[in-house]
């Protein structure tokens, strides 16, 4: 399977939430803890996070450390702050992991918390987001600093 | 960001009512910020393009929503897009998004008024609308055509409405001569079309020139019947107006189904019409 895994170049979470699937979920994502511990998504480019599934991405997707990642899209709508304080954990955990993140899509009702990690994120060349309630003075934190 | 070099804000949940005051004296640094897209609310759109300092920036697109607040019928485009960029706009869109509690049915939207006025950037390449209720008949499309010719650089033009305010204020077919004329580089046009007038389609002199449009898509055609005589003059017209159509299609969204034969009919004699027309040009 890591034989396999290291030609994923594209990975694309989509899930929606409900208690039965989490036992599914919980094991497939122990699977994707096991490969990566093995180096098995050296060759991941692209990642797409999409619906619910940030609801456990605390035990999830924080496993996943690719370090050759450059296009991340993350879609999530109907944040709840505890649900934002996950998303921001893991885009820390990725900024570091992953250096080369060239573009970033980030699409839903994200609040400055979200926001205050994107300066970690220093390669991005595309960036595309959407604004929720946020001051326009949120635009200093994507501003070039010398 | 020091490596940002294409930024797209979609603003439409935002109103930044909760602005510290003088934050938009702000100025933010976008050095290497090439690409620049902004969709929102005009009063969000205008203060985003206020604060950014973007020297490098080659190209900027717009998209306002002509129902949001800020915008009233003395909009002019001076009042939300700074100077130095007016002349980096190379794409603009106007749309109108309704809030989920509105029940009643909107006003009309007349063009001539409220979205022919914003249309003042001399580099616009890609200009779309798209609304739910348009007020704009062929012969107000005509004089605006006439009076705005730096349109000429028009690549992509999309004129969609869901429905007419009236049918003798809607587009007509004879709205496809007037845009080929007027924007001789169009090479991709969307069009709604409600007004039953066939006239138009049985000239038969060729204009001077020959256009390039390559997809041509109409998002509504009137009742018209599907008969094959009709196909033949429609198909004949398009490849009159425009000699070298790729791709005619329907893409309105109610029952496309319904005309998918008839219009793969029209489609393979706009064909015909090409052969025949380079047969006849090697002879």
């Amino acid at each position: 399977m890591v034989f396999y895994a290291r030609r994923i170049r594209s990975l694309h979470f989509h899930c929606e939430w409900n208690d039965y699937l989490k036992i599914h979920l919980d094991l497939a994502m122990a699977f994707f803890m096991r490969i990566n511990q093995l180096n098995a998504f050296l060759s991941l480019r692209e990642l797409t996070v999409n619906g619910d599934l940030i609801k456990f991405q605390h035990t999830t997707l924080r496993t996943i450390s690719p370090p050759n990642l450059e296009d991340l899209t993350l879609f999530q709508v109907h944040l709840s702050p505890q649900e934002e304080s996950m998303t921001n954990s893991f885009l820390k955990d990725l900024a570091c992991k992953s250096r080369n993140i060239k573009t970033l899509v980030i699409e839903g009702n994200h609040t400055g918390l979200t926001f205050s990690v994107l300066p970690k994120f220093s390669r991005v060349q595309n960036l595309t987001i959407y604004f929720q309630n946020l001051p326009v003075i949120s635009l200093r934190l994507l501003e070039h600093h010398p | 960001m020091t490596s940002l070099q294409s930024l797209e804000m979609n603003l439409n949940s935002s109103q930044f009512k909760n602005d510290p005051k003088n934050s938009s004296r702000h100025v933010f640094q976008f050095i290497s910020l090439t690409n620049l897209v902004v969709d929102g609310h005009l009063h969000s759109v205008g203060k985003v393009l206020e604060v950014v300092h973007a020297p490098l920036l080659r190209h900027l697109s717009i998209t306002v929503n002509i129902l949001g607040p800020g915008f009233d019928t003395c909009t002019s485009i001076r009042s939300f897009v700074p100077v130095k960029m007016i002349d980096k706009v190379q794409s603009f869109s106007v749309s109108s998004q309704y809030s989920d509690d509105i029940l009643w049915q909107p006003e009309p939207i007349d063009f001539g008024s409220r979205i022919g006025p914003l249309i003042t950037f001399e580099q616009l390449e890609d200009f779309s609308v798209h609304v739910e209720t348009l007020c704009l008949s062929t012969t107000h499309l005509a004089m605006f055509l006439n009076d705005n010719q730096y349109l000429s650089n028009l690549q992509r033009l999309r004129l969609e409405y869901d429905r007419p305010s009236e049918i003798n204020q809607s587009l007509s077919i004879a709205a496809l001569p007037l845009i080929a004329n007027a924007c001789p580089k169009l090479l991709h046009l969307a069009i709604s079309i409600y007004h039953p007038d066939q006239s138009e389609m049985r000239v038969t002199t060729r204009s001077g020139r020959s256009h390039n449009l390559r997809t041509l898509g109409f998002y509504s055609l009137p009742d018209w019947d599907d008969s094959t005589s009709l196909a033949t003059t429609l198909s004949s017209f398009l490849d009159h107006v425009f000699p070298g159509l790729t791709n005619a299609h329907y893409c309105g969204a109610a029952f496309p189904e319904l005309r998918e034969k008839w219009w793969k009919g029209v489609q393979d004699m706009i064909k015909a019409h090409q052969t025949g027309r380079v047969r006849n040009e090697s002879d």
